[in-house]
């Protein structure tokens, strides 16, 4: 960069060709119209300098009054009190600071440019969660832009000690990245753990958060999240405040918290706001409900093909008769339920909103039943996928529900193969491959495994969740010197 | 963020086993084996049975105390710099150990596969099934010895309370006759017996000479959790010998293979929807045989990584006349967390454990004869070839029999009639089918007695079938069966007739009764009742046994007969069923 401005617009105009969307303009201001400027920016980010209220236009109307000699001290000093104005010392600097939708400005005779904010891109602003929806409590979502994310959660947690790092991330994208974390909480080594876990590779763009989830797993082959996310700002903030870090990503509405556990994917934000006997219930109700999604299907065809002692006599009848005329074998027949199940999840995902609830309720009931007037399948199969899509959607995390999805298949196969043996193989081995699963070092079945690191406290937040009087510890997660999260006089 | 945080901050120091998972993991490993084959090895001992498993189980504690102290003893040991003897004797240890966690995990692979046989898939393989388990146990031997106390220590309640629960229900079906069963003439039992019977127990408990390899703890830990362990494993044993002393009585108990398991498949839970439950509760015992025959191919894998290793030690060290500064190495102890096991020298040992575990297991299902002709061709060709029938059978399809090509008879009769051959083969002649909703198949008794005749078997079923004559029993239920163009699925038989004449017929009956034992084609829960006709109860019966089948007791309060107790009565030699 040099005091002469012209050589500067040279530069950058090199830097831009081709480059219809950004305006560059240059302008004469100062009382006698002497100061030559030169002013850059994405056609959408900036509002224009004839508006007052913007930095922009404040910082242009205040160059107008000045005389040329003054242009060095106002703006060594920022006297035009723009509050997010910022130098910079190289042209390409100026060229990359304005990718993050800010205006760029050169001032003749004046060795640096200048950064100011001005409205930005436009991004999806604050919108109602489409997911974790719950019942009581705040249904506010993160929003695509990184910065309004980190503003909600430090809304709802308004302490000087919680950090917030940026790295950038995208050798071409540029993407920000911020990594929050309670600074005396956190255990000691995490953050570095997670900024050398950013470090470690070089990629072109982050387009999502899914893409830095995907480099931190460990195990990129388990069907099994390692890493936590949500779109909720206060299931980040009760992560933080258990001593785990957070992870958010610009242009994705989905936090990564990590570590985490098999027993945070089955938690909701309003266990923590509903009383304990509600929460509790509806806590049992999920693990039953992610136990037989990805078993009932196994469980009937092991019953049905093989051990028909275990159900009641009039039972096994009426499974009888309702296959009777069926041209399929059952596996076939479970099979071809359980993909038209995820044909019909997958095809009301991508239909615009009101399409999508039809294409449910045509699959459902419509296809279904036609299914069955048609002989394809028995109405028993029907009732079971049915019910196994229920509990499936009982789970609380998208990703987690989805593993077991991929696993019924398995458990289906191996069961149809080998009867009850069979099932209780594929149940081992999924058990085998939990135990060996670990996020961050935590092995992921804790608070079940393990839960004596923390004297058990763990487990009173796990199946059963104990009165919030009693859930006084923090989780394993946090720093053992304030692991202690309740005090008061009745509780210390 | 694929390694674990500091070890002082963080979990690293749950790559050891915590003293609750010691204490579950060793409860699966002694209820595994001790379960499933100690009640039949004692039955003989009737009620002096209990007095063997409290001092067997005193002895297998005795047992662990001192391999605990051994264990404390033989840290010093190895923290001396070794000479060349004593490198040579840890390489024999090695190998000794290694040979006995072989032989050990051979075992339980073996009666693994048969009771998955014999109580879940018995059309499925003896292959498939081992090779299947095999599959699994190389998958938990490459996550390290925490994976799969993980998995022991979530499922332990999930494997106990059913059992205690079913148990706890078995208790009402506890008869006193049973358990004051006198010995027969002839037999004698004496004090050497009782302690035979404490053996048996010990043996099923050796699983504790385990803890000599569990590190990062210390003896009284160990002492700790594995004595609640045994303590917790001796009550359960208890609690499941009376039960099956006092359901099925000494004789019939020991006759049985698996006792446990068939208790369960008699326990009726009042108000429950299962019918049976044996095929659930078979989880008990796949879990814990799985938890010691992963536990003996652990160490086994160990012992044989630690021989591999020391003996290139042997061979390159000693050659070039090195010191043996780095001989903690050695040490029978070492335990190397999974981070390490991805080494191809864990692998090749984990393929060479399993491939021997394979092989032995075929061996002791085949008996002598495979040793002789075809040990040296299981060896070197058959496993690879076993393994690539193994995918082809998954390929090729299910070995499942749909629903619909079962025929599900509800009662079936059985009778000896004296019925001239002639007769019945005019009969066959003439193709005169019997009345609506039953078939039968009668058979002439060459070996009764006197007032021998056919035994008469029907089943009631949609069709009707020409009567079938064959010379025994079991041939003329499998004659009958053939014809069928269904499977019969007797599971859900619930009454069987018993004509009066085949009753009193005591070499008919008995024929009958081993027929129902060896066959395990009739539920030992389907009721049993006696006709002096069967047929003219047959045709008439209507509704009436569907009424009497939900009732617990007949009206005047007598227990319904079931074909489980007729059968113990008949083995323990009891007449109080009739």
């Amino acid at each position: 960069m040099t005091t002469n401005i012209d050589e500067n617009i040279k530069s950058f105009r090199q830097i831009y060709s081709d480059c219809s969307d950004i305006k560059m303009q240059e302008m004469y201001l100062g009382r006698d119209a002497s100061i030559k400027c030169f002013v850059a920016y994405i056609e959408v980010t900036c509002a224009g300098s004839g508006i007052n209220n913007s930095a922009f236009g404040r910082f242009t109307s205040y160059l107008e009054g000045i005389d040329r000699d003054q242009v060095k001290e106002v703006l060594d000093k920022n006297q035009a009190a723009l509050s997010e104005f910022a130098h910079l010392h190289s042209v390409n600097e100026a060229a990359q600071m304005m990718l993050t939708g800010d205006v760029i400005f050169f001032v003749d005779g004046y060795p640096d440019a200048f950064k100011l904010p001005d409205k930005g891109y436009p991004a999806l602003s604050i919108q109602e969660i489409d997911s974790e929806k719950v019942i009581r409590g705040s249904n506010e979502g993160f929003a695509d832009s990184i910065k309004i994310n980190t503003a909600l959660i430090r809304r709802r947690l308004r302490s000087t000690r919680l950090k917030c790092k940026e790295v950038k991330k995208g050798l071409r994208g540029h993407s920000n990245v911020d990594i929050l974390y309670v600074r005396d909480l956190v255990k000691p080594g995490l953050v570095e753990e997670v900024e050398k876990n950013l470090g470690s590779y070089v990629i072109d763009h982050v387009g999502d958060s899914g893409v830095l989830e995907q480099f931190a797993e460990a195990k990129w082959y388990s069907p099994f999240p390692q890493l936590q996310t949500t779109k909720r700002p206060d299931v980040a903030v009760n992560a933080l405040l258990e001593g785990r870090v957070v992870v958010l990503c610009d242009n994705s509405p989905i936090a990564i918290i990590l570590p985490t556990t098999m027993n945070n994917f089955l938690k909701t934000a309003d266990d923590y706001y509903n009383r304990t006997i509600a929460a509790s219930f509806a806590r049992l109700i999920r693990y039953v409900a992610a136990f037989m999604s990805f078993t009932l299907p196994g469980l009937y065809l092991a019953v049905t093909n093989f051990h028909t002692q275990i159900l009641p006599t009039p039972l096994i009848l009426a499974f009888y008769e309702a296959r009777l005329g069926c041209p399929f074998l059952q596996l076939i027949e479970v099979l071809m339920m359980e993909l038209s199940f995820e044909l019909l999840r997958e095809a009301g995902i991508r239909l615009p909103g009101a399409m999508g609830n039809t294409i449910g309720i045509v699959g459902g009931l419509i296809i279904g039943q036609a299914a069955v007037d048609a002989n394809l399948v028995s109405p028993i199969v029907v009732i079971l996928v049915a019910f196994t899509a229920l509990c499936s959607f009982a789970i609380p995390s998208e990703e987690f529900a989805f593993s077991f999805r991929i696993l019924k298949f398995a458990v289906i196969i191996m069961s149809a193969w080998l009867g009850y043996f069979g099932f209780l193989i594929s149940l081992m081995v999924i058990l085998l491959h939990l135990a060996k699963l670990k996020s961050c070092g935590y092995p992921y079945m804790m608070p079940f495994v393990g839960s004596e690191l923390t004297g058990s406290e763990d487990e009173k937040d796990s199946i059963i969740r104990f009165p919030l009087r009693r859930l006084w510890r923090r989780p394993v997660f946090a720093r053992e010197k304030e692991c202690r999260k309740l005090k008061g006089n009745k509780y210390d | 963020m694929t390694k674990n945080m500091g070890k002082r901050d963080t979990f690293a120091q749950n790559e050891s086993i915590s003293p609750r998972q010691l204490y579950r993991l060793y409860v699966f490993n002694l209820l595994g084996v001790g379960t499933l084959v100690l009640p039949n090895n004692l039955a003989k001992l009737g009620k002096y049975g209990f007095i063997s498993i409290a001092l067997g189980v005193f002895m297998a504690w005795l047992f662990m105390w001192i391999v605990s102290e051994v264990r404390e003893q033989k840290k010093s040991i190895y923290d001396r710099s070794f000479g060349k003897t004593a490198y040579a004797k840890m390489l024999i240890y090695d190998l000794i150990i290694a040979i006995y966690e072989l032989s050990q995990a051979a075992f339980l692979a073996w009666i693994f596969v048969k009771l998955i046989r014999d109580s879940l898939i018995p059309d499925e393989s003896f292959t498939v099934v081992l090779l299947v388990i095999m599959a699994v146990c190389a998958y938990a031997l490459s996550g390290g010895v925490e994976c799969r106390a993980r998995v022991y220590e979530v499922v332990f309640f999930f494997v106990l309370i059913p059992l205690a629960a079913m148990l706890l229900f078995a208790i009402s079906d506890v008869r006193f006759d049973y358990l004051m069963i006198k010995d027969r003439v002839g037999v004698d039992f004496g004090i050497a017996d009782i302690f035979a019977g404490a053996y048996y127990v010990f043996a099923a408990s050796i699983s504790v000479f385990n803890i000599l390899f569990v590190r990062e703890r210390t003896a009284s830990q160990i002492r700790w959790s594995v004595s609640k362990a045994i303590l917790t494993y001796a009550g359960i044993l208890f609690l499941l010998y009376a039960v099956l002393l006092g359901s099925f009585g000494k004789y019939s108990l020991s006759e049985i293979e698996f006792p446990a398991v068939v208790l369960m498949s008699d326990v009726q839970i009042k108000g429950s929807f299962f019918k049976r439950a044996d095929a659930l509760m078979l989880s008990v015992w796949f879990f814990t045989l799985f938890s010691v025959l992963i536990m003996s191919l652990y160490y086994a894998v160990l012992r044989c990584e630690n021989f591999a290793k020391n003996t290139t030690k042997v061979i390159f060290t000693f050659n070039k006349s090195r010191g043996f500064s780095n001989n903690k190495q050695l040490s029978c102890d070492r335990q190397e967390s999974h981070d390490e096991e991805n080494s191809s020298m864990r692998s090749w040992c984990i393929i060479f454990v399993i491939a021997i575990i394979v092989t032995l297991a075929y061996i002791l299902e085949s008996g002598d004869e495979i040793v002789k002709k075809y040990l040296g061709f299981l060896l070197c060709i058959a496993i690879p070839v076993i393994v690539v029938l193994t995918i082809g059978l998954m390929l090729t399809g299910c070995s499942a029999v749909e629903l619909e090509e079962r025929c599900f008879p509800t009662l079936a009769a059985v009778d000896v009639v004296a019925v001239d051959t002639d007769e019945i083969t005019d009969k066959e002649v003439t193709g005169k089918e019997v009345t609506d909703y039953k078939e039968y198949v009668s058979h002439r008794d060459d070996l009764a007695n006197e007032s021998s005749g056919y035994i008469e078997f029907y089943y009631n079923m949609d069709k009707s079938y020409e009567p079938e004559y064959a010379d025994d029993i079991k041939t003329a239920v499998d004659s009958f069966e053939e014809r069928l163009s269904q499977k019969a699925d007797t599971n859900h038989l619930k009454v069987i007739l018993i004509g009066k004449t085949l009753r009193n017929d005591k070499a008919a009956y008995a024929s009958f009764m081993e027929y129902c034992k060896t066959s395990k084609k009739f539920p030992r829960n389907t009721y049993v009742c006696i006709a002096d006709d069967i047929n003219d109860i047959f045709d008439n019966m209507g509704d009436y046994y569907e009424q009497k089948m939900n009732k617990e007791n007949h009206e005047d309060g007598e227990p319904i007969i079931t074909l489980g107790t007729l059968l113990d009565d008949y083995t323990n030699e009891i007449h109080g069923a009739w």
